[in-house]
């Protein structure tokens, strides 16, 4: 009688939950944040968790673009904002939000492919600054009424009374917005994870990692820059559609650098180029800066000082401390830790 | 003189005129070759009107002191450096001269590197898996969705991969990773990344240089394995003469970054002109 646990085909060897225990963890696991809310959860935590699944897939989206690709992208505040604008414009015209959103990311990817172009020639540095001029021409074109007819005006309120695609299943509430996102995320999730462990992920490693060489022994490093552009660049749209129809409202003064600032903390705080890394890493930053922002906002109530301004402090501390700690982020860091417990008491 | 030695002597002027003739086979018949190829870095002159064909399921070595050319050459050959007007590349008999390497890469041109340039956060079987996505990729939508023709296309080109370290006896190295292993494992894992393009011919830079002895013994094995069973065609850059003379079918000698003699490797060792490049004796 074999003991143990055994492939016997490659398909179940490459699966994402190949092990029994990871499988029992998953059954047990997933239901949780879907009985959650009927557990009792309050509408603030249901409004906090919300955000954290739509931040979720903006994360994922840099993590393709930066993680799997490297290349450094500082417009994920534009890259939301097209998605957000494109989708209320979207939604305007009937056309429900399932629809709207994938214009968005679409029109999200459109730009990112865009403005991906110069990585033709120029990579690094100079693609962080190609894309950080995105962000400033992004908004000062939502804030331009001269362009209402492009963007339809610079703040905006999305309709109440929306369907998943035209009329038909209404949205209403919160909680509705809570599912729709969770169900969002996990979609992403998945398909991040299968692009890590598919050709196309690995090429997007191989160009992130030595690209002289992965051109060398075949792999088209512009067209797979660019695709990694457009990949990213979708799901931070289609995440920037979701986060206008959370907030019911579109404004500027959502999508701005420090955005960017916030998801990049998330990424590195997880771990780049890790999928549970950056799902973890929005997890723990998000319930972090809630709690900060309410120690801050009860300091600011008792002294009269505005102590809620120094949340992007700690967002810059968190980013020092991880960079100097561990720079693959936690989760690299707890994989070390299991290593060291598994091998325990030998060093080896 | 007499007649004898006379004739002796027309016989080393024609050996060594032949030594010193053009390709064996027109670059343009090659599987791998060029025409009249020079390229210059500002004023330095690194490889100078050369032209060379390979033979399909040859093995031909590069030889040459530090210098001479040999590198750039190999790196005109697969597109990382595009030659000076006026020269051209050929693979399998098509013109590639203005192609990127990518191209070159996936129409069957194969190379290591001398510096090995792995991918040095992935372990063996991802560094193999990596370019065999570049022979076999999976389109993007059964791709990210890990189903169908998608799935089917990852577990086919794993299978392939495990076939190939398996064959050069890289199996227990496949989970380590890269920056874990020994010199002459990360060769062969190098030589193992390049034949999962499947190529018709492999360009190989000094693949043995830094091994011991026994890890060249081994690498020597695998590509003459290659060489006889699959008919992979050969083009070798290497310092070590014995090595050379032992496996070549045919050598080209490199100097200054041109050509100074070709041929079998008997006639071409024998050759003062090259033991004077070698030895700097007249």
């Amino acid at each position: 009688m074999p003991c143990g646990e055994y492939f016997t085909s490659y398909e179940s060897r490459m699966g994402l939950f190949r092990w029994r225990i990871q499988r029992v963890a998953l059954v047990l696991a997933l239901p949780i944040p879907f009985i959650l809310p009927l557990l009792g959860l309050g509408g603030g935590n249901v409004s906090l968790l919300s955000q954290m699944f739509i931040f979720a897939i903006a994360v994922l989206g840099l993590n393709v673009i930066l993680g799997y690709a490297g290349e450094i992208v500082l417009a994920q505040g534009a890259f939301m904002a097209i998605g957000a604008y494109t989708t209320s414009r979207m939604l305007t015209t009937g056309a429900g939000l399932l629809p709207s959103m994938a214009v968005g990311g679409l029109m999200a990817a459109l730009v990112a492919v865009a403005f991906g172009l110069p990585s033709f020639r120029v990579k690094g540095f100079y693609i962080a600054i190609s894309t950080l001029a995105l962000q400033f021409i992004a908004e000062w074109f939502f804030n331009n009424s001269r362009a209402e007819w492009i963007h339809g005006g610079a703040q905006q309120q999305i309709p109440s009374d929306i369907g998943l695609i035209g009329p038909f299943g209404g949205l209403g509430g919160d909680l509705s917005i809570y599912y729709l996102s969770l169900v969002a995320m996990l979609f992403f999730a998945i398909l991040s994870l299968n692009l890590s462990r598919t050709g196309i992920g690995r090429t997007f490693r191989a160009v992130h990692e030595n690209d002289l060489a992965a051109a060398v022994l075949g792999v088209n490093v512009f067209k797979n820059k660019l695709l990694a552009f457009a990949i990213g660049g979708f799901m931070i749209g289609v995440s920037g559609g979701l986060y206008a129809v959370y907030i019911g409202f579109i404004s500027p003064d959502y999508f701005t650098l420090a955005l960017t600032l916030e998801h990049y903390v998330m990424l590195l705080f997880g771990g780049l180029g890790r999928v549970w890394g950056a799902l973890l890493g929005v997890g723990v930053v998000t319930i972090l800066q809630d709690i900060l922002q309410s120690i801050l906002q009860s300091i600011s109530a008792a002294t009269g000082l505005n102590a809620t301004s120094l949340v992007s402090v700690f967002f810059g501390m968190v980013i020092i401390i991880v960079l100097a700690v561990e720079p693959k982020g936690v989760l690299a860091a707890l994989g070390q830790l299991k290593e060291y417990l598994r091998k325990w008491p030998y060093a080896y | 003189m007499s007649v004898d030695d006379a004739n002796v002597g027309s016989d080393t002027d024609a050996a060594a005129a032949s030594l010193r003739s053009g390709p064996a086979i027109p670059p343009e018949d090659a599987v791998i070759g060029c025409r009249d190829v020079t390229k210059t870095f500002g004023t330095v002159t690194a490889v100078d009107d050369v032209s060379i064909g390979i033979e399909p399921g040859e093995w031909v070595s590069i030889v040459g002191p530090n210098g001479a050319g040999k590198t750039t050459l190999l790196n005109i050959l697969n597109g990382f450096y595009t030659p000076d007007p006026g020269g051209t590349v050929y693979l399998s008999g098509e013109d590639v001269t203005g192609t990127p390497e990518h191209y070159r890469a996936r129409n069957g041109l194969g190379r290591t590197f001398q510096g090995l340039e792995l991918f040095e956060d992935e372990d063996v079987i991802e560094n193999v898996m990596t370019v065999r996505a570049v022979k076999n990729r999976p389109n993007l939508l059964s791709a990210m969705l890990f189903y169908g023709a998608g799935r089917k296309t990852e577990a086919e080109n794993m299978r392939r991969v495990e076939e190939i370290l398996d064959y050069l006896e890289l199996w227990e190295h496949r989970h380590s990773k890269i920056a874990t292993l020994p010199l002459g494992v990360r060769r062969r894992v190098d030589l193992a990344r390049s034949l999962a393009l499947e190529p018709d011919v492999l360009l190989l830079d000094e693949a043995m240089s830094g091994l011991t002895f026994d890890e060249k013994y081994d690498m020597i094995r695998f590509l003459t394995d290659l060489h006889e069973q699959e008919d992979l065609a050969l083009v070798m850059i290497e310092h070590d003469l014995e090595v050379v003379t032992s496996v070549s079918d045919r050598m080209i000698v490199m100097q200054k970054g041109g050509v100074i003699a070709r041929g079998p490797p008997e006639a071409v060792t024998e050759d003062p002109e090259v033991a004077r490049v070698y030895t700097g004796v007249d």
